[in-house]
Formats: C-alpha cells, sequence, structure tokens
C-alpha cells in the first residue's frame, strides 16, 4: 500500500525527537477534566451503593463494566494478532492501542464490586459446578490476572522506547523504567518471545474471561437462558469495538497531536478491512443466537429471547444491530471510505456507542431478572420493565469512561501514541521503488 | 517467504503442463483402481436400493449414521477452497499462489460428493426430487420451506454453482496456454473453455476483478453452507444437537478439516507430479500456522459446547455428554476424537521445524482428517439414542455394517478420482497465478540481510 498523503519521509532520529516530544504535548486541561468527572463517578458509586439499589438498578453499573472489559481490553489484542500475523500495516496503531492495557486499573476495582453484587449462587446454573468459591473467587483472580498481564506487557512494549528516552538525556522517570535495555541481540529476542507468549495468554484469557463474565453476570441470573454462542458473540463483539476504538483514539490523536508523518491512511485501511470482517461476524453471532432458540420455540428459549431482543430492550437491540452491523457494513464496503481517515473512525464511534448500547440490553435484561428465585420459569408475557437510569447511574458511567481516559492520558506522558520502535521497523520493512509504468510502488518485506 | 526459485516463463510452463499434456502409465493404473472402487460402491448402492435401507445398519432410532457423517464430512473438506483461495486472496497472502486451485477443485469435487450422501440416505434416491422441488402446482403441493430438505440442496448447490464458476474464472489464463500447445480435438476444447483469452489488458483487468468479485461473494455462501448444515441438527430440540454454537463450531471445524486436506493433497501432488519447486516448505509452514489459529478457535467452540453443556446441568444434557465420552463405543473413539483432532497435530504445529518437515504434515493433517471425521460421527449418532427417557438403551449402540463402510471408502475414491482427473485434463497449479508471483517478487537489504518482500498495490 502506497502512501497517499505525500508526506514528506521521515528519519529514524528525526522519529524519536519527534514523538518523545509528543510525550510533552499531552493536555494538562483535558486530563484535569477527565480526572475530575473520573472522581466525581466514583462519588456517585459511592452514594449509588449507600442507597442499596435493587439488582436490576445495578444493571447500568454492569453494562459499563462489561463495554470496558470487551472495547478498552480487547484493543490491545489487535496489536498481538497483527504481530503474529506480520501485518506491518498496523504498525503506526499498536501502540494507540497497547495504551488501553491500562484500563485493568480502572476495570478491576469496578469488577470487584460488581462481583459482590451479585446474587446468592447456590443452585444457580454454573460452569464451575461444585466448586466452593465460584463464581466470586475465580472470576476474581481472573480479573486481577488479566489486568496484570496488561499491564506487563504495556510496561514491555514500552522498554526500547524508554531507553530512547534516556539515550536523549531523560533523566527522569523513563530512565529508571528503561533498566537494562541496551537493544542487543539477545534483548530484542527476547522481547519479541515475551511479547508473543504474554499476548497469547493475554488472548487466551480474555476470551475465557468473556465465558465467565456471560455466563456468572448473565445467562445465570435469567431462568432458562443457555446459550453456547453467547460468550463467543461477547469477545468478539469487544473485538469489534477494540478496534474501533482504537481507530478512533488514532484518529483524535492524529489529528490533535499532528502526527500525520507517523500515523498513515494505510494504517486505517488495513484495520478497516478487518473491522468489516468483524461487523459480518458481528450480525453471523447475532443471527446464530436468535435463530435457534427462536426456531426451537420451547417456552423458556421464548421468554430469554422477548427478554433480551424483542420485550422491554427490543429497541436497544434495534439500535445495536443497527449501530454494530448494518451501518458498519453498508459504510465500509465502499472502497473509498476504507481509504480515508475519517470514514474508518467515524465508523469506529459509531461501533463503540453501538457496543455500549448492546452490553445495556444485555445487562439491564438480565440484571433485572436477577432475583426470580431459583428454579423458577420466566413467562414472557410478565417480564419486568424497561430500567431506565437515574442521574448517579449517568454519573457513574461518564465517570468510568473518563477514568479510563484519565489513565490513558496519563500513559501517553510516559509513552509516544507512537512506539518509537515499531515505527523504526516500520521504515525499515517498507520502501517505495518504480516499477514498470507505475511511477512509484510500495515494496514490502516479510522477515521470518 | 523464504525459499525462492527462479522460475521463468518456458520452465513455468514445462513443469505445469507436463501431465496434462502427457499421460504416464501409473495414471491408468491408479484412475482403473479407483474406479474399480466406485463400481462395488455402484453395485453395494444397487443392493441396498433392492433390499432397502435394512442393509446399512440403521436401527429404530439411530436413523442418521455414516452416510449423513460423510456428508457433513465433505461439506466441511469443501470449506477448504474457498478459505485458502477466496480469503487468503482477499488478505493478499503470497503463498497461496500454488495451493489455490487444487484446494478449489477439491472444494468441487468434495461437495459433489456430499451432496450425493442425503439422496443415497433416503433410499428412495428419485423422490428426493418431490421433497426438494415443487412437483404438483394445481393442487398446491409445495416442499416445506421449513425442512433442512430445503435448506441443504439450495445451500450445497449455490456453493457448488459458485465453486465452480470460481475455478472456471481462475483457469480461464490457463486454458488459453493450453489452447495454444495443443492440436486436433483438444486444441478445439480448449479453444472453447478459453472463451478467447488473449491476455489483452482489458481481459486481464476482467479476470482480476472477476477473481476478487468472486472471492468476495462466495463468502457469505461459504458460511451459510455449513452454518445450514448445522442446522439440520441444531434445528431439531434434540438434546446435544439444540445448540446456538453449531453455525460457527461447523463452520471452523470444517475449514480445520478442510485445510488440513490441502495440506495432504499439497503433499501428494509434490510427490506425485514432482512438484518441489513450486510447491515448497514455505507453503507448509504457512499452513502450519494457519491451522494453530484454525485449530485453536475450533477447540473454542467445542468447549463452548461442552460448557453450555454442562451449564444447565440438565438431564438429557448431561446424559448425552455422558453417552459420548462414559459408553462403548463413544468412550474409545471420544479421545481418540479429540486427540487426533488437536492435542497430536498443534503441538506438533508450533514448532517450525516440524512445520516444514513435509511427512510431519502430512501425517498431522491425516491425523486431523480422522479426528473430525470422528467428531461428526460423535456429534450425530449419540444424541439420536437418546430418544425417550424410558426406552434407550446405552447398548443399543448404532453399528455400521459393511455397506456403510463401502460407501464411505468410495466417496474418499470419487473426491480423488475427481481431483486426478482434473490434474489430467487441466494444470493443477494456476501458471498465470505463479507467473504474477514472480513478477511482484523484490528483495529489501536491511543491514547486512537480504529480506523477502513483495510488491503492494
Amino acid at each position: 500500500m502506497a502512501e497517499h498523503h505525500g508526506a514528506t519521509p521521515v528519519t529514524p532520529e528525526e522519529a524519536t525527537r519527534e514523538l518523545l516530544a509528543k510525550t510533552r504535548t499531552v493536555s494538562t486541561l483535558w486530563l484535569l477534566i477527565l480526572g475530575v468527572l473520573a472522581v466525581v463517578g466514583l462519588v456517585a458509586l459511592i452514594i449509588f451503593a449507600m442507597g442499596h439499589p435493587t439488582r436490576a438498578q445495578w444493571g447500568y453499573v454492569m453494562s459499563v463494566l462489561a463495554f470496558l472489559l470487551g472495547a478498552t481490553q480487547a484493543a490491545p489484542i489487535i496489536c498481538f494478532i497483527t504481530r503474529l500475523a506480520k501485518g506491518y500495516w498496523s504498525l503506526p496503531i499498536r501502540r494507540v492501542a497497547e495504551l488501553f492495557y491500562v484500563t485493568g486499573l480502572v476495570t478491576t476495582p469496578l469488577f470487584l464490586v460488581m462481583v459482590a453484587q451479585l446474587p446468592d449462587w447456590t443452585n444457580r446454573p454454573t460452569i464451575w459446578t461444585n466448586w466452593k468459591g465460584g463464581p466470586v473467587f475465580y472470576d476474581s483472580v481472573f480479573m486481577i490476572g488479566l489486568a496484570l498481564t496488561g499491564l506487563a506487557m504495556l510496561y514491555l512494549t514500552g522498554l526500547p522506547d524508554y531507553a530512547e528516552a534516556r539515550a536523549m538525556g531523560d533523566r527522569g522517570i523513563r530512565a529508571r523504567l528503561a533498566r537494562g535495555w541496551m537493544g542487543t541481540p539477545r534483548q530484542w529476542q527476547a522481547l519479541n518471545a515475551v511479547l508473543v507468549t504474554l499476548g497469547a495468554f493475554y488472548l487466551m484469557s480474555y476470551v475465557y474471561f468473556h465465558l465467565f463474565i456471560t455466563s456468572d453476570f448473565a445467562m445465570s441470573l435469567v431462568p432458562g437462558w443457555k446459550s453456547s454462542v453467547f460468550p463467543g458473540y461477547h469477545a468478539l463483539s469487544g473485538f469489534q469495538a477494540g478496534l474501533g476504538l482504537t481507530l478512533v483514539t488514532a484518529a483524535l490523536i492524529r489529528k490533535w497531536m499532528h502526527l500525520e508523518r507517523y500515523i498513515p491512511m494505510d494504517a486505517f485501511w488495513g484495520a478497516s478491512k478487518l473491522l468489516l470482517a468483524l461487523s459480518l461476524l458481528f450480525f453471523y453471532f447475532t443471527w446464530s443466537e436468535l435463530i435457534l432458540p427462536w426456531y426451537g420455540r420451547q417456552p423458556n428459549e421464548i421468554a430469554y429471547l422477548t427478554l433480551l431482543m424483542f420485550g422491554p430492550y427490543k429497541d436497544l437491540f434495534i439500535l445495536s444491530a443497527a449501530l454494530n452491523w448494518l451501518i458498519p457494513w453498508w459504510f465500509l464496503i465502499w472502497n473509498p471510505i476504507r481509504t480515508s481517515i475519517a470514514g474508518p473512525a467515524f465508523v469506529g464511534a459509531i461501533i463503540v456507542v453501538g457496543n455500549l448500547l448492546d452490553r445495556m440490553r444485555i445487562y439491564l435484561a438480565s440484571w433485572s431478572v436477577a432475583d426470580v428465585p431459583v428454579g423458577a420459569h420466566l413467562d414472557a408475557d410478565h417480564l419486568p420493565p424497561t430500567t431506565y437510569p437515574g442521574i448517579l447511574e449517568i454519573l457513574i458511567i461518564i465517570g468510568a469512561i473518563s477514568a479510563v481516559g484519565f489513565c490513558y492520558m496519563l500513559a501517553m506522558k510516559l509513552m509516544p501514541p507512537v512506539s518509537i520502535w515499531e515505527f523504526k521497523t516500520r521504515l525499515l520493512l517498507k520502501v517505495e521503488r518504480p516499477f514498470l509504468a507505475h511511477h512509484e510502488v510500495a515494496v514490502v518485506a516479510k522477515p521470518r | 517467504m523464504q525459499e525462492r526459485y527462479e522460475l521463468n516463463t518456458p520452465k513455468i510452463n514445462d513443469d505445469l503442463l507436463r501431465f496434462p499434456l502427457h499421460t504416464p502409465l501409473w495414471f491408468w493404473l491408479v484412475a482403473g483402481g479407483l474406479a474399480s472402487v466406485l463400481g462395488l460402491a455402484g453395485l453395494t448402492y444397487l443392493f441396498v436400493l433392492y433390499f432397502g435401507l435394512g442393509l446399512l445398519g440403521y436401527t429404530d432410532r439411530i436413523m442418521w449414521g455414516f452416510l449423513i457423517t460423510n456428508f457433513v464430512f465433505w461439506v466441511g473438506i469443501s470449506h477448504a477452497g474457498v478459505m485458502i483461495s477466496a480469503i487468503l486472496r482477499l488478505a493478499q497472502a503470497e503463498w497461496r499462489r500454488p495451493v489455490t486451485r487444487a484446494a478449489e477443485v477439491m472444494t468441487v469435487f468434495a461437495l459433489a460428493t456430499a451432496a450425493l450422501f442425503p439422496v443415497l440416505h433416503t433410499g428412495r434416491p428419485w423422490r428426493t426430487l418431490y421433497w426438494a422441488f415443487p412437483y404438483d402446482y394445481n393442487r398446491g403441493i409445495w416442499p416445506d420451506v421449513r425442512s433442512a430438505l430445503i435448506w441443504d440442496p439450495s445451500a450445497i448447490f449455490t456453493y457448488l454453482t459458485s465453486s465452480t464458476l470460481f475455478v472456471f474464472i481462475c483457469l480461464i489464463p490457463d486454458l488459453a496456454v493450453l489452447r495454444d500447445r495443443t492440436r486436433g480435438w483438444q486444441h478445439a476444447i480448449y479453444a472453447v473453455l478459453a472463451m478467447g483469452f488473449q491476455g489483452t489488458s482489458r481481459q486481464w483487468k476482467l479476470q482480476t476483478i472477476a477473481g476478487i468479485l468472486l472471492s468476495a461473494l462466495i463468502l457469505p455462501v461459504f458460511v451459510s453452507v455449513h452454518s445450514i448444515v448445522s442446522w439440520d441438527f441444531a434445528a431439531a430440540i434434540l438434546p446435544g444437537w439444540h445448540t446456538t454454537v453449531f453455525p460457527p463450531y461447523f463452520v471452523i471445524g470444517a475449514v480445520h478439516s478442510g485445510v488440513s486436506a490441502v495440506v495432504t493433497l499439497m503433499f501428494l501432488l509434490r510427490k506425485v507430479f514432482k512438484l518441489e519447486d513450486y510447491i515448497t516448505p514455505d507453503h507448509f509452514d504457512a499452513l502450519g500456522r494457519l491451522l494453530v489459529v484454525v485449530a485453536t478457535a475450533w477447540l473454542y467452540f467445542f468447549l463452548m459446547d461442552f460448557y453450555m453443556g454442562m451449564f444447565g446441568g440438565e438431564e438429557a444434557e448431561l446424559a448425552v455428554w455422558s453417552l459420548r465420552m462414559y459408553y462403548p463405543p463413544y468412550n474409545v473413539l471420544f479421545p481418540i476424537f479429540i486427540i487426533t483432532s488437536y492435542f497430536i497435530p498443534v503441538p506438533v504445529w508450533l514448532f517450525r521445524k516440524f512445520r516444514r518437515n513435509l511427512t510431519v504434515m502430512f501425517w498431522t493433517s491425516i491425523c486431523v482428517n480422522v479426528g473430525m471425521w470422528l467428531e461428526r460421527f460423535i456429534l450425530i449418532v449419540p444424541p439420536l439414542s437418546f430418544k425417550q427417557a424410558f426406552t434407550f438403551l446405552w447398548q443399543d449402540a448404532y453399528s455400521p455394517r459393511w455397506t456403510d463402510w463401502i460407501l464411505v471408502i468410495a466417496s474418499f475414491c470419487l473426491v480423488t478420482l475427481g481431483v486426478l482427473l482434473f490434474a489430467k485434463v487441466f494444470p493443477i497449479i494456476p501458471l498465470f497465478d505463479i507467473k504474477e508471483g514472480q513478477v511482484l517478487k523484490q528483495e529489501l537489504r536491511i543491514g547486512r540481510v537480504r529480506v523477502p518482500a513483495v510488491i503492494r498495490e
């Protein structure tokens, strides 16, 4: 893929200097705003919890947690997958995605709050059979493990950049974080091996964590709901939203931090193809989730389908389908949109919103019936009404998202938004050469 | 790609057209042997037609046995073509070039073979038409659109048509080469098939656009075919079958077995046609890496099916899983299936050394398909044993008869013969694709190392 914006080429030295300088341009005003909103959200959560809310009211907190667990914690997985598949188009946006590893600092405490809100576990359907401590203990351990792995990966992926900062005379925290990194072949080999191994572990943990979330925090609360495609659907829509979030963030950072030379259109083009595939898969998984219970027409199946899709949350279901599948599909099938910056970023934003609404549909619905006695049946004709948010719930949602933004921007003060070492790799692996009648074509190297 | 051979146009033409233009003796022997088995199978089926389906080992409860297992298996194998050809083409994976046509051709023959089995299974094949097509408009008798007997033919014939078209479109430039290198009746046939292709820039452009468009359009068909096959089971309210993960689980399982079958086929083609310059360890390496991902995704869906079987704690569901895992003969078949489909091949494929060892790749790919055939059998047959709470007997296992075995073996012979005959008439490795790959091939110097590179649009 050739460069399409005619930007002047960047030398490695220039890239190092300029990208490190960008860490000083992170907006303090925005940090302050996001920090204040996060604190307001935290205060709102405390007041909310002290008011002894019903489980149905906790549905909004669970929704935003599930959204963050899906979208923000999936974003870095894009790096691992493209690293493994040698998708060099993603090099410029890998750091943008990887910075979302910091989300673990927000989601872990919120998760621990929510796990305490689950109803009594006795005789409920569960994948943990009769293990003591499940799901509270095992889910919490998994959550903490996932967050720690993410933070470890974030640190490791930044090592060469810290060393660059140290080499440029930085004697602060980055020089200390660089530790003994000298960039020897052995160190590079070790770094690549660790990133692949930890990445695989993170991916597996993420996917399995979605099984736990969906079974313990959604399906087990709804009498009769048992869908084997649902964990896959949940994880996949998380990936989709993660990629969407990466594209929106990359477009914003590119614009506000003037990184046009570092985040080229190629990255958006490559990512948009993946986003199109994920949007189609979203439809496929939703359809699988819907068609078989609908066709089976067992009373419990009809009841849970009504609860989740055709009853009190019908509007959210329709909106979710439109924002996660129909609109992205319609936009992304057009090459001019895929080969732009604004197009994929706009679709990414739509998908992020759609994912939040989808999580609301799932968790508001399931938490609204969480107090139905174990063994009782759900009656499709007598379902609880839609749960609407109060001011506290709205503040909690805004606060949780702001807290993620705050942590993200704080991390950007340490790490450049474009990975210096990966950008330099890209400079080595991609050149432009004259070829036949073309003026120039892109030649991409594929080392082993 | 690490291994690159300098291949000029005359060499490519000579190497890849050798078999279509010259017939060795072994071809007649192998084709004759395969045809003999098919003849025996035909005779066997005549027995079945005369004496009835009782010859096939069905019981009062288990009315779907080897033939339907085989149907699902071959539909699965047919997913190789699109996975390798369409998806890798869209992903611009350079290593796909020598692999695509063999995969596409296997798709067509596997699908045609698969389509045969439900028809054989009906016992009265001529009546199948009545079930699948409207036959008496005046009386308002229509096929039941809620029936899998309608869904399957629709999906399979759409896929078969589009796959055949896909093979043909990609074959046109090579047909033109064959036309220019033959005489007499062969020339006449190739000339008709080449449809006047002269290699003008407009023709190349159209051919490329058609290939890309077909790649994109065939993808939904590819996904829908095995999803619909999975609905044959999942739409029934039968414990063990009625589960929402079946569509993606079947599709990814199909890709797993299909890509493994491509590995088997590539190994055989390389050996038989001496294509060492075209099918290199790099291709097996790439296929091995792809298979690690596909197999792991397949295992994930299998585990979701398993976990959700446990999740509800429903007695009937647990009984089916218990039958699958603890009662003979499934207690022997189940570990064989899971070990051969995943736990032998995937750890082996994790090592580059083994991925580049062709013999290892060949045997592990065989291993996968043994496992995947058993998977289909275990998915289909044990739930049928569970009919009513008071009447099912665990001991009353399905026991295939000699007729079942012959028909299953014959299906392998039919696909092999189909691919062999195709390779006899048309180049099994696309000439134009290999030539294009040679043109786009580049090298970059990074430090002291020369790294293989490729031109990207």
